[in-house]
């Protein structure tokens, strides 16, 4: 029996949004007729505007989750006098250094609806933005090493369906039959015991939703304001009317931070203290193969996650370094850990050699939840903690965030996600271990 | 790999060690029953990035709490002390904290409920 979906993102979508006007730069034809040119001809994406002095809204920080709300203020609410300040250049951060998985399987409400809205704005992102970002439905399995892992899983997928969620558990002969390449060796250090399967899952072509994101808000008006760091706020009483940048100051009404990484950097400045750490957490490439990986295959046990990309690659990562850190580099034992594993969850991993790996830098919160909040200040709004989920929350993320901002109040499904819920005591804690965020 | 200088064992992996987190935030006295300086202890971070002192527990050697001084953003370790030392000059010369066996002690005499009264009312005994 099929539940009623909870959240409907066709629901969520005006119906009398502004179509992106894009529509004709990008075509199978100017691609062969630029390329018979030598690819000198290309128009600009988007704009490279001046600031303005003032600005309706203010979003600090030009990865996927700022862009995304600045689209989202645009085509929902139509407030298109929005710049989004960047100190680099634009999606240079996380939203390029994620391990691009989508899928919605969270349990703990709040979470769940979520990340489901999220993943309902990805089945529909490439036409509404008009920009192809490969979102491939490949599905996702998540795999039991143990009965009990399995009866877990069970119960986060009656949580699943309970919600309208699709979701079906798997037994270990099921799984061999979609995925034949994974352990089901007798020896296996983590046998298979069942999986969740999730045929929506899958992955999106990650730098493309920062492109598609920047080009859809700047078609709208919204300014996206590269190599504009944000060195201060400025402040009257306990309103925040402003920020100082290295190219002069800006004032808006709302400012919105989504600066996952450097969240406490940013906030220090208006001199709030949040329940945030910064943790690495790395990714690795292979060399490309032939295709041998259908699926996107995480492990319960190991939090180790892997899929194929649509180059050849293998795609994957593990835990979390362990340590507060900054540096953008990731440590060798984490490496050898994570290699441990990948090859024995799938075996052929093992005569396949590492291209690349790199790290990103999480904002760990104390629950492993995200934060799209207000702040104690007037006028200064929170989007951060993205711990683990960030790149699959992108759109959602920017939805909620956006209804935040427009309304000043909580999009429904991102009600739970405040920033007082750690006083509160109503925490999101999804791994159950409580407010060490190296843990989560 | 950190290489972290451990006042017993001499200079070890990092993999030998487990990780706590920033040192800096103070347990507020067990009988305190302020909710927000509790609340500050368990939730709020400066997550510094730059210069940090943390503990570290060298799990796989001689199972002492360290404060390892280590940057964030270079991963250079500037020393490791043990943590009873680091809270003891911290609180002017009273032991307390992680790795200090008064605090320790004091609080299992407390859970067991053998406690004498003059310790609770002595507050700021234990230095905190």
């Amino acid at each position: 029996m099929k539940r009623p979906r909870l959240v409907d993102a066709r629901k969520e979508l005006k119906r009398d949004r502004p179509k992106v006007a894009v529509g004709k730069r990008n075509s199978a034809y100017g691609v062969f007729r630029h390329g018979l040119a030598g690819n000198r001809n290309w128009r600009r994406n988007w704009r490279d505007p001046e600031p303005q002095e003032s600005y309706d809204v203010i979003i600090i920080g030009g990865g996927g989750h700022g862009l995304s709300t600045a689209y989202y203020l645009a085509s929902q609410h139509g407030i298109n006098k929005v710049a989004v300040l960047e100190r680099g250049y634009f999606g240079g951060g996380n939203v390029g250094r994620n391990t691009t998985i989508i899928r919605s399987n969270y349990m703990i409400p709040g979470n769940t609806l979520f990340y489901e809205l999220s993943l309902q704005l990805w089945e529909s992102l490439s036409h509404e933005l008009n920009y192809n970002m490969m979102v491939s439905h490949r599905g996702h399995l998540m795999l039991a090493h143990s009965p009990p892992a399995l009866d877990a899983l069970r119960r986060r997928a009656n949580t699943m369906w309970m919600n309208g969620i699709d979701v079906e558990v798997l037994t270990r002969e099921e799984v061999r039959r979609l995925s034949p390449d994974l352990n089901f060796s007798t020896g296996a250090r983590f046998p298979i015991y069942g999986a969740t399967w999730q045929e929506r899952g899958g992955s999106v072509r990650h730098d493309a939703v920062a492109w598609g994101f920047a080009r859809a808000a700047d078609s709208l008006g919204v300014d996206i304001l590269q190599n504009t760091e944000v060195t201060g706020f400025l402040r009257r009483g306990d309103k925040i009317t402003g920020v100082q940048t290295n190219r002069g100051t800006i004032h808006a009404e709302r400012i919105g931070m989504a600066v996952a990484g450097r969240t406490s950097q940013v906030a220090a400045m208006a001199g709030l203290r949040l329940p945030i750490e910064s943790h690495l957490l790395q990714a690795f490439v292979s060399e490309p193969i032939k295709p041998c990986l259908d699926q996107v295959v995480s492990s319960t046990a190991t939090h180790f996650y892997i899929s194929q990309s649509d180059r050849g690659g293998l795609v994957f990562g593990g835990h979390l370094d362990g340590y507060n850190s900054y540096s953008q580099r990731g440590s060798l034992p984490l490496v050898q850990e994570v290699m441990a594993q990948a090859q024995d969850v799938f075996p052929p991993a093992r005569k396949v050699r590492l291209l690349r790996h790199w790290a990103g830098i999480m904002d760990m919160t104390m629950d492993g939840s995200p934060i799209i909040a207000r702040t104690p200040l007037d006028g200064l709004y929170l989007n951060g903690g993205w711990c683990y989920g960030g790149f699959k929350a992108t759109p959602a993320s920017g939805f909620c965030f956006a209804h935040l901002l427009a309304t000043d109040e909580s999009h429904p499904v991102a009600a739970r996600h405040t920033l007082s819920r750690f006083a509160e005591g109503a925490l999101i804690d999804e791994e159950g271990t409580g407010a060490l965020p190296k843990a989560h | 790999m950190l290489r972290i200088a451990c006042p017993f064992c001499g200079v070890r992996d990092h993999s030998e060690f487990t990780y706590l987190g920033d040192a800096e935030p103070q347990r507020p006295a067990h009988q305190d029953q302020d909710a927000k300086r509790w609340f500050d202890y368990v939730y709020l971070r400066d997550n510094p990035c730059g210069k940090i002192s943390e503990y570290w527990h060298h799990l796989h050697g001689c199972r002492e709490w360290l404060v390892v001084h280590r940057d964030t953003q270079t991963h250079e370790i500037f020393g490791a002390e043990l943590a009873r030392d680091f809270n003891a000059k911290r609180n002017n010369g009273l032991s307390g904290g992680i790795g200090s066996d008064k605090a320790g002690q004091a609080s299992r005499e407390q859970s067991s409920g053998l406690a004498r009264p003059t310790l609770r009312e002595g507050g700021g005994e234990d230095g905190r």
